[in-house]
């Protein structure tokens, strides 16, 4: 048999003792048991993250739940331009403009709500506003609750919304 | 009378070991392969802060299908749904009737033999039982009135007739060489060395036996009745509550046999290898305290190794949890303190009748550990290869495993003939 | 005691069998057979004919029916909900057949010989794994290869029944 001849290992085809299946199981089982013994020896090593009581670390550019960003005197940033509501893919902020007492600011939310079910976390609303209002870098992935209104986020929860994941 | 009690206490403790190794062995499946995936597997559900590496698990999920519905589905044939379960578990159980698990325990001058029925055609009594194994997989596939739960049974069915055959052709050369159909005289023919059992002088009739267990208990490489990819997960897709549990505990039972199957026929039963009960009578007076030194040692070692973990991780989550590796280094230490203590009680000068007794109990264990480590390999297997596809599995079956039984049988008579 | 059971398989046997014929699935005629044949396999094991009786199980109950079921379950599929509705040929069995067995039942009786009831146990020897095989291998050689023939030709005759005419090999 030449060279060219040979099976390859992944296809065409079998040799003989690949037919016979046995060598081939008794190798897969060695494999196997290879990761049993060295799990068993080495349990701090595993890569499982031990969820409720370790947290995975990720990156700073994860996007997690939304916050509205504050000015020094505590309003928010927001000009109610509506730009993230029309940006928005899944159709989930609700904004209503109201008239600011400021002259130097033309308008600011008067409501601005976000349905955190119907939100993809995509991030186009971040990149379209202009003037940094709207962020996602909470870092906030753990959105649980028991009723649908709990989802549904008012202003007043989006300013309170802390970037080290501390709801003020 | 005296039949049936010790018919009874027989009968308790191989229910006992078998209902005992079930939920074992559902903890094992999902740490092994838990293990063999690199994943930590099982370890939340504790009773007071014990884990038992996950073996409170089972008892949970026993806790959640005892109280979910019991669901039949509309147009299921009303009483064949309803007897499928209890038929696999019934006939899962059947089979170890008669499984020798240790020669003969002699108490009082009287020697019980350590099988519950010594049929003289216990081998044919076995493979009769695991034919009927498959109508409750039928029954339960065919009265759910599902498609994908049908065609699990159809292909059950087949799968089953197939290597029923060369499940009974491989052994053929076995019952040739040992004479006899009787399980009692097959375990007491492979005594003393090691290439006593049948697995030295049966290779290739234990490979097919073994391969063709595998298929007959539904277990991976074979298990496509389930084949919860393209079946979703066949014959028992429509049951739920306790009626799933029996068929989930059929199948543990299932490998229980199968692995009592292969230890009695190919591995030896209950024989250890060398150590014949006289050799075990001799010399109980040295082998009882070097097996109660290592007993000690081996358990004084892993309760140190719990207490240098409790040490280490007192405060790693906070709560009741954070006392598991002290309670068990307890419970390990009392162990070795228990098999170092026992040696005030002179166990080099043990008397005959407790030497005998000793030895029973040797036998025993020997032929647990033996089932033990065959249900590991079920497990590992199960874990290690992918399924069959169904005209590999048709080919394996009739054009590989039959001719090769075939030829063993012949072979091996004609071995016999000359020798 | 030996009476008590066999009475029990008796009545089992025949209920079964009543079941076998009367039900109104094939699938679940089957596994009333399967049931008649176990029980008849314990008929066997207390006239101490252990080998017949497993032999009743594993070919019979264990392999047959398996293929007959499988069989009847590939041509008829899942129970559909019209399909279970009552045949009326089978009203007019329900009628006739408990007084016709009945009937042969009671000619039987009437007919009998010296036995009166289930005499017990044979003795153990005839029924052994042995015995049959002294008889079939050593005894009556001849005639178990000429029906094993036999049926290798029932076997063959089947497939070339089966097969159509221009796949057959001599064609």
């Amino acid at each position: 048999m030449t060279a060219t001849k040979k099976a390859h290992p992944y296809g065409g085809k079998m040799t003989f003792w690949e037919r016979t299946y046995l060598p081939e199981v008794f190798r897969g089982m060695g494999i196997t048991i290879k990761h049993v013994i060295h799990n068993l020896l080495h349990t701090s090593e595993m890569p499982t993250v031990q969820y409720p009581e370790e947290h995975r670390s990720y990156s700073p550019r994860f996007r997690g739940r939304h916050r509205l960003m504050q000015r020094d005197d505590g309003s928010p940033r927001c000009v109610a331009c509506m730009m993230c509501s029309t940006a928005c893919p899944a159709d989930c902020i609700h904004i209503v403009a109201g008239e600011h007492p400021d002259p130097a600011i033309e308008k600011f939310p008067e409501t601005f709500d976000i349905d955190l079910l119907r939100c993809v976390y995509c991030g186009l609303c971040e990149e379209a506003c202009p003037c940094d209002a709207i962020r996602m870098d909470t870092g906030i992935y753990e959105i649980a609750g028991t009723t649908r209104e709990e989802f549904f986020v008012s202003k007043e929860f989006l300013l309170n919304n802390k970037s080290d994941g501390t709801e003020v | 009378m005296e039949l049936v009690v010790s018919s009874l206490l027989k009968i308790a403790f191989l229910l006992t070991v078998i209902l005992g190794l079930v939920p074992v062995l559902i903890w094992a499946e999902r740490k092994g392969s838990a293990f063999i995936q690199d994943r930590t597997g099982p370890n939340r559900a504790s009773v007071l802060g014990i884990r038992l590496g996950g073996l409170v698990h089972p008892i949970a999920d026993v806790m959640k299908l005892l109280f979910k519905e019991d669901f039949r589905p509309e147009n299921a044939h009303r009483f064949l749904y309803a007897l499928a379960p209890f038929l696999v578990f019934f006939i899962a159980l059947l089979t170890y009737a008669v499984i020798p698990f240790g020669d003969f325990i002699r108490i009082g001058g009287v020697e019980y033999q350590l099988v519950v029925a010594d049929l003289n055609v216990g081998i044919l009594y076995v493979l009769a039982i695991a034919s009927l194994g498959t109508y409750g997989v039928v029954m339960g596939g065919w009265a759910s009135n599902n498609k994908y739960a049908f065609l699990g049974a159809v292909r059950s069915t087949s799968q089953m007739i197939s290597y029923e055959i060369s499940m009974g052709l491989s052994i053929i050369g076995l019952m040739l060489i040992f004479s006899s159909l009787r399980l009692t005289d097959i375990v007491a023919g492979q005594g003393g060395a090691i290439w006593n059992w049948g697995f030295a002088m049966q290779p290739l009739g234990a490979i097919l036996f073994i391969v063709a267990v595998f298929a007959e208990t539904n277990r991976n490489p074979f298990d496509l009745p389930e084949g919860e990819s393209e079946l979703v997960s066949g014959y028992h897709l429509e049951y739920s509550s306790m009626k799933f549990a029996l068929f989930f505990m059929a199948e543990y039972t299932n490998m229980v046999i199968g692995a009592a199957l292969i230890t009695t026929l190919f591995f030896g039963g209950w024989n250890i290898p060398w150590l014949t009960r006289s050799v075990i009578e001799g010399h109980a007076g040295t082998i009882l305290p070097v097996h109660l030194v290592i007993q000690a040692v081996v358990m004084g070692l892993i309760s140190l190794l719990f207490f240098r973990r409790a040490a280490r991780e007192r405060d790693k989550f906070g709560d009741a949890r954070d006392r598991e590796p002290g309670f068990m280094g307890v419970v390990t230490a009392l162990m070795a303190l228990g098999a170092a203590g026992s040696f005030a009680l002179k166990p080099w000068a043990i008397g005959v009748d407790a030497a005998s007794i000793y030895a029973t109990l040797l036998q025993v264990g020997a032929f647990v550990g033996k089932v033990v480590f065959f249900c590991w390999v079920f497990i590992w297997v199960r874990w290690t290869l992918p399924r069959f596809r169904y005209d590999q599995l048709m080919g394996l079956g009739w054009k590989v495993m039959l001719p090769l039984a075939l030829a063993n049988v012949v072979l091996t008579a004609i071995w016999l003939a000359i020798v | 005691m030996e009476s008590i059971l066999f009475y029990l398989f008796a009545v089992l046997m025949l209920g079964s069998a009543v079941m076998t014929v009367t039900s109104r699935s094939a699938v679940a005629a089957a596994v009333w057979l399967v049931f008649c044949f176990v029980n008849a396999a314990g008929v066997f094991a207390l006239l101490s004919a252990p080998f017949l009786a497993i032999l009743q199980i594993l070919i019979y109950a264990g392999a047959i029916m398996v293929l007959f079921l499988f069989v009847i379950m590939m041509l008829q599929g899942p129970v559909l909900p019209d399909e279970r509705e009552r045949r009326p040929w089978s009203r007019i069995a329900v009628l006739v057949l408990p007084p016709a067995s009945a009937a042969v039942i009671l000619i039987a009786w009437l007919a009998r010989g010296g036995v009166t009831a289930f005499s017990g146990a044979q003795p153990a020897v005839r029924g052994t794994a042995e015995a049959v095989a002294e008889l079939l291998l050593n005894r009556y050689l001849l005639a178990f290869e000429l029906i094993s023939v036999v049926l290798l030709v029932a076997i063959v005759g089947a497939m070339a029944l089966g097969r159509r005419k221009e796949e057959l090999p001599w064609k």
